[in-house]
């Protein structure tokens, strides 16, 4: 069994990994008078992956959409019992979530944290889906997709990645509608499952009062290793314009609701980290707080502190998103434009570039004070190809003619789309 | 364990709170200012947490102090607004990394603290009132977030559920006040707030750092002078009342656009035992293996959430749930039945041990994270019963079966509020 120490000499921080031989890899960080432990079970599979193959298929399928998060309702439920009822007896506070690009399993517990970690391995590796059960969870994912459809804020962001993507998945609700999750059954879900849930396309991820060799020991005895199926996952071809520029609808809101994306080209691993990481700080440099743009917006009342900015990125998409509430969202487009062909022409004002990045460089220090930040950075890093202190001495190292060239490349107003919510006239 | 906590008085209704642990690589200064929560002042006291940390006599624009606060390796200030009881607690929180982990060994905690405190002693003032442009923009900024409660339904409906409730009651009021006195805030009355705020107010001060010597060099170089700059005329005043239960319960519905219904339900009763009342929610609704999710959601599936709160100090239980419609009515009916098992007795030994269990393990990671102790010890000293969370552990070890019924059989229906559709007719009452 392969050990890699991690270590961030910067920061003094070290972390584990261990390649487990049944095909997981294990990340692992005890953390001084810390007396909870927070664990991650994932698996590089989200609502994005509706299209693939394995070595079992002749050809790509694709599956009904909402299956990932469908999945995740379901595998809560074991032949004997509910995953619920068991961590109930340790007293851990479980959950799970679905994301574009993950599935992830988790537990906080400072009591029994090792039995728990048992329940953890066991019950995701234990899927029991039956036709009555399946049935069951259409009624209670169809009422947790309506109560999404009930949130504008969820919408404003929605409308904009179907502006933005003609065919990537990400343009599709995470948990489907109501009519494709009725087409999802027993079959499909162990397809997905046996595809996904293999251990080579699996992480764990552990931080805070927690013993790595301990943690050894009980994936020796509760892994079943499964042999690496060939699994690849890929969308469409994404042509690298937008759908449409603009979407409006209407809701109950107060003030109109906008999200405007911009589409580049995504990358992969520390190249795609990098990209990530440059954009994050040139969009706060272009219309963070300590921006003129910001400040001129602001002061005449077309944005408010709901603004904010924030790439959004992962296996074949990358965009960035500005948004907030604003009684002109259009004009708050035409402004932001204006200023981004500004600076693409004159060059981009650095005065804020010191001052913004020793933020980003905190906020990154500011992860590693908890278990739960820690512990997803690391699955986060592993799904992405990264290591988990890459983004710091990225941070360290980064310069003004990085953003600079990232400004040139990653912005194409051409190529963006402007999502709104509008309040009903009333 | 590895946590240190104390708590001292540095002047009429002042307190000083420090927490120490030896391994927090943040260091967090908190100033909780309580008042009575009046709907005359509440919009008012609200802007404040709006406009007083976003400009200061140092940092008369909102870049330049975001700017500052920047290079503070993105130190955060900001303002909120929280509603504990009968009163409004206006709550100025910095934290910053400890200044062993800057790049270049930059002191950033010193600095951090004396722009917080600044925020009280040094504001922005133009000819004698707060500045006549950054009011209007904040005073909007209020009104916007009062009138953004629409946006996430499940708020909307525990709120406007509150306003009856708590009818007639302080805690009736939101916490920011009520969208017609928010319009009529000026920058005279904001500032007579203010002035206000600063003389009666009780303050507690938390500092969350890595040694005594950081807290003390906190107190005497940055805390004590600041509050000896604010000018102080003290009297206690009451911070909470029990609510009172209703002749008849109200039935309240609400219509709006939605397509997922939202029903809130109250239950008001008597037993003033914190940890027993804990216990009891543990057991009727607040955890996954709860009465009201295994049997409300997982095995009728009448609703995608549905979990209790219990609001100690008001002696009030509240249910909050997301139905369909045409299930509300039931649903209703089988809340109340789950409650009406435990008034009768049928806690199972299993349900009674992991409610404890998963309670325990919950407040014993209370010392793992600074929010969460600033939480935990706020919440005490507002009470005024200073309690650590190991201590209240042993004591719902000690809680029975009895002790949970005994308390659950005081409590009564109080109010009924459902939000849904404006084109059904569902979720009308039996």
């Amino acid at each position: 069994m392969n050990k890699k120490i991690f270590e961030n000499k910067r920061t003094n921080e070290t972390c584990i990994k261990i390649e487990h031989p049944s095909g997981l890899d294990i990340y692992v960080k005890p953390m001084e008078n810390y007396a909870s432990a927070y664990a991650l079970f994932g698996t590089k599979y989200g609502s994005i992956n509706n299209r693939f193959k394995t070595d079992d298929e002749a050809d790509f399928i694709t599956v009904p959409d909402g299956i990932a998060h469908y999945l995740e309702h379901k595998l809560f439920e074991n032949e004997d019992c509910d995953a619920f009822a068991r961590f109930a007896k340790t007293g851990a506070s479980a959950n799970a979530y679905t994301s574009f690009d993950r599935t992830c399993y988790l537990f906080s517990a400072a009591d029994n944290i090792y039995e728990s970690l048992e329940i953890l391995l066991d019950f995701v590796q234990a899927p029991y889906f039956t036709a009555e059960t399946v049935a069951k969870e259409q009624g209670i994912i169809g009422q947790e997709i309506r109560m999404y459809n009930d949130d504008p804020t969820w919408a404003v962001v929605f409308n904009m990645l179907k502006s933005v993507y003609h065919n990537h998945p990400v343009r599709i609700d995470i948990a489907g509608t109501v009519e494709s999750i009725a087409e999802i059954t027993p079959e499909l879900l162990y397809k997905c499952y046996n595809a996904f849930y293999n251990l080579n396309n699996m992480v764990l991820s552990i931080a805070g009062n927690v013993d790595p060799e301990r943690v050894i020991e009980i994936c020796d005895k509760i892994l079943k290793p499964t042999p690496d199926k060939g699994l690849k996952s890929e969308a469409l071809p994404e042509p690298l314009d937008v759908v449409q520029k603009e979407i409006e609808v209407t809701s109950e809101v107060s003030i109109p609701l906008f999200n405007i994306g911009f589409k580049a080209v995504p990358e992969e691993g520390v190249k795609g980290l990098k990209a990530e990481t440059e954009t994050n700080l040139l969009l706060s440099l272009l219309a963070g707080p300590t921006s003129t743009l910001f400040e001129s917006l602001y002061a005449e009342g077309l944005i408010n502190s709901t603004f904010s900015t924030e790439v959004f990125s992962g296996p074949g998409y990358f965009t960035s998103i500005m948004g907030g509430e604003s009684r002109n969202p259009k004009e708050v487009q035409k402004r932001i434009n204006a200023a981004i062909n500004d600076a693409q022409q004159n060059g981009m004002d650095m005065t804020e570039f010191e001052s913004v990045k020793k933020a980003f460089y905190g906020g990154l220090i500011r992860d590693l004070n908890k278990a739960e930040s820690y512990a997803s950075n690391m699955i986060v890093s592993a799904f992405d190809g990264v290591s988990p202190y890459d983004a710091i001495e990225i941070i360290a190292q980064i310069t003004p003619a990085d953003i600079e060239a990232r400004l040139k490349r990653q912005f194409d107003t051409e190529k963006s789309a402007i999502s709104i919510v509008n309040p009903k006239v009333k | 364990m590895e946590v240190s906590y104390r708590r001292e008085q540095i002047s009429d209704g002042v307190f000083y709170n420090k927490i120490l642990k030896p391994s927090v690589k943040l260091n967090y200064i908190n100033i909780y200012m309580i008042t009575p929560l009046t709907e005359k002042t509440a919009s008012d006291n609200a802007f404040l947490a709006q406009y007083l940390p976003d400009v200061t006599a140092e940092f008369p624009t909102l870049k330049s102090l975001e700017s500052q606060m920047a290079k503070l390796y993105g130190a955060t200030l900001s303002g909120s607004v929280l509603k504990m009881s009968d009163c409004q607690v206006l709550v100025f929180t910095a934290s910053c990394i400890n200044d062993r982990y800057t790049l270049d060994n930059e002191k950033v905690t010193a600095r951090t603290a004396e722009i917080l405190f600044s925020c009280l002693t040094d504001p922005l003032i133009e000819d004698g009132t707060f500045d006549k442009e950054i009011f209007a923009l904040k005073k909007q900024e209020l009104i916007d977030e009062i009138m953004s409660e629409i946006n996430e339904k499940r708020t909307y409906a525990r709120s406007h559920a509150g306003r009856e409730i708590y009818r007639g009651e302080p805690a009736a009021i939101p916490q920011n006040g009520e969208l017609q006195n928010a319009e009529k805030i000026t920058a005279e009355s904001a500032y007579e707030a203010f002035k206000n705020l600063i003389k009666t107010a009780a303050f507690e001060v938390f500092f969350i750092g890595q040694s005594d010597e950081d807290a003390d060099n906190m107190l005497n170089e940055i805390v004590k002078p600041a509050l000896k700059k604010l000018p102080r005329d003290y009297t206690e005043f009451t911070r909470f009342t029990r609510s009172k239960l209703k002749e008849t319960p109200s039935n309240i519905v609400e219509k709006l656009s939605v397509a997922q219904s939202k029903l809130v339900m109250a239950y008001k009763g008597d037993c003033e035992s914190a940890p027993v009342n804990q216990l009891l929610n543990a057991v009727f609704g607040a955890l996954p293996a709860s009465k009201l999710f295994m049997n409300v959601r997982e095995k009728m599936s009448l609703c995608y959430y549905c979990t209790s709160f219990y609001n100690e100090l008001k002696g009030v239980m509240s249910v909050d749930s997301g139905v369909e419609a045409e299930n509300a009515a039931k649903a209703q009916e089988e809340i109340d039945n789950q409650l009406k098992n435990i008034k009768n007795g049928e806690i199972s030994d299993n349900e009674l041990t992991e409610a404890k269990i998963s309670l325990i393990n919950a407040l014993r990671t209370v010392n793992d994270s600074p929010a969460a102790l600033c939480t935990w010890y706020f919440g005490r000293c507002f009470e005024g019963k200073p309690e650590t969370a190991e201590q209240r552990i042993e004591i719902i070890k000690l809680i029975t079966k009895k002790d949970l019924t005994e308390a659950a059989k005081t409590l009564k229906l109080d109010t009924v509020y459902l939000l849904t559709g404006d084109n059904t007719e569902g979720g009308e009452n039996e």
